[in-house]
């Protein structure tokens, strides 16, 4: 068979395989030399010169993804990717074997729900070699993007989930729950949980536990009323189906509903700094003591 | 044992059932065929045929692995923690690639990746790419022949998509 002679002649899957072997500003000179190259480059795979950067995907135009890399802290250049771009990026990387680095990919993903778009994302997350993945999602996960964030509960790198996910039946199929905490949100929300997966190197009064039932609430705060210290908050684990129920336990209960001045919405009542629930000895009673910066403001008999 | 190989253009080259073994492709041809090492017969009376290989391109592949036939298999770390691949070319190998022009180190990666016989393929790879590290696009463009097919407003284009990632 025949080969060219010329760099740009060079089958797609060969260039590639030279281009790897490339530090960036070699890279970048090879792009501008023709259109062969220019394309060879960009199916390669992308390559982070510095440290402590971070990719931000964001799909809130539908077909677009814009992805950011930057620090933390600073302000971030972007570049927007279709995700026909972003799909092709995956395919030819999977094939080549090559993977995307960084230290941080936070993954903004807004109401407006594009299955295909979420696939991409999803797969190109999983291309990845990052050590902390942040997803915000707002509205359910399409199934891939579901999958996806089923299969990296393993711990795969450091994984945090937050803001609001309704679809509590995606809640209920996670199937590592120590891993998982439904925290308290610390400002008004309207519906549904906040979950965070619990990074690397929590302590032990910090992993969350999931409480499946109301009446599993008493045998574990009982546990941890033991446990627990002055100025020690905990973080509760609660399973939906748990929560919803005693939402609505909880939702007739005047005591239940702030009327200081802070707003009456039920999610605020979980705006305490800590909560401490302790068995009543002279009954089955829970009596619950909700604590703010300034100490106990409130009490609760259940 | 020897294994009969036969290329493009009707050469046979005989060599040894280690050499024969250290292309993928050829080691699937053989299990195909049910050629063994311990059946002598099956060897004599078969030859692997290897159409997109020509003669010329055979000697070198061959004198290649016959340098590589005892070498451990390698477990390559394939990418720094900069994420950039990394592949260590031996002294030998940077002498036996020195002399090919870059028209013969392709056709010879062509046949390592039709062969795939990895350590080869990536010794090309990595000498190609160190032919290329360093040099502005426009030298680049003189060493390889390239004929550049973008307009002005193209590379500004170009430039301009890929500022996120120059430091």
């Amino acid at each position: 068979f025949s080969m060219s002679a010329s760099l740009d002649g060079l089958p797609l899957e060969l260039s590639c395989r030279i281009i790897v072997y490339l530090p960036l500003i070699d890279r970048l000179s090879l792009r501008i030399c023709c259109s062969a190259l220019e394309k060879a480059v960009a199916a390669s795979d992308l390559f982070l010169p510095t440290a402590n950067r971070r990719i931000t995907i964001d799909r809130s135009v539908p077909g677009d993804v814009r992805v950011t890399f930057g620090g933390i802290c600073e302000s971030s250049e972007e570049i927007r990717l279709h995700a026909d771009t972003l799909s092709n990026l995956c395919h030819l990387r999977r094939r080549i074997g090559s993977k995307i680095y960084a230290r941080e990919l936070y993954i903004e993903r807004n109401e407006v729900i594009d299955a295909r778009v979420d696939n991409v994302i999803a797969d190109f997350v999983q291309g990845c070699e990052v050590e902390t993945v942040l997803i915000g999602l707002f509205g359910d996960p399409s199934p891939n993007f579901r999958d996806f964030l089923l299969q990296n509960v393993d711990k795969r790198f450091d994984m945090s989930l937050t803001e609001t996910i309704l679809d509590e039946e995606f809640l209920r199929s996670l199937q590592h729950p120590s891993e998982i905490e439904f925290r308290s949100p610390t400002f008004t929300i309207s519906t549904g949980l906040f979950l965070h997966m619990v990074t690397r190197g929590d302590t032990l009064i910090r992993t969350p536990i999931t409480i499946k039932s109301i009446d599993e609430i008493h045998e574990i705060v009982k546990n941890f009323s033991e446990k627990l210290e002055d100025e020690q908050n905990v973080d509760f684990g609660v399973d939906p189906l748990a929560f919803k129920e005693f939402k609505m336990n909880m939702a007739g209960k005047k005591e239940w509903r702030r009327d200081d001045g802070y707003g009456s919405d039920y999610g605020e009542t979980w705006a305490f700094e800590h909560v401490r629930v302790r068995e009543q000895p002279e009954s089955e009673n829970l009596r619950i003591e909700l604590f703010n910066a300034f100490g106990l403001i409130r009490t609760v008999t259940l | 044992p020897n294994v009969k190989l036969v290329t493009s253009d009707n050469e046979e080259f005989v060599v040894d059932f280690r050499i024969a073994k250290m292309s993928v492709t050829v080691s699937r041809l053989m299990e195909a065929m049910n050629m063994s090492e311990t059946d002598d017969a099956s060897l004599l009376s078969n030859s692997i045929p290897l159409p997109n290989v020509t003669k010329a391109v055979m000697a070198r592949v061959i004198e290649w692995c016959e340098k590589h036939k005892n070498d451990e298999p390698k477990e390559e770390k394939e990418n720094d923690k900069r994420g950039r691949t990394t592949h260590v070319v031996s002294d030998w190998d940077k002498e036996f690639l020195k002399n090919d022009e870059f028209g013969r180190l392709c056709q010879l990666m062509g046949a390592a990746n039709y062969l795939e016989i990895k350590g080869l393929f990536n010794d090309i790879s990595q000498t190609i790419a160190n032919m290329i590290h360093g040099k502005k696009s426009d030298e680049i463009a003189e060493m390889f022949n390239i004929h550049c097919d973008l307009t002005e407003a193209e590379k500004k284009e170009i430039r301009k998509k890929t500022a996120w990632c120059e430091d």
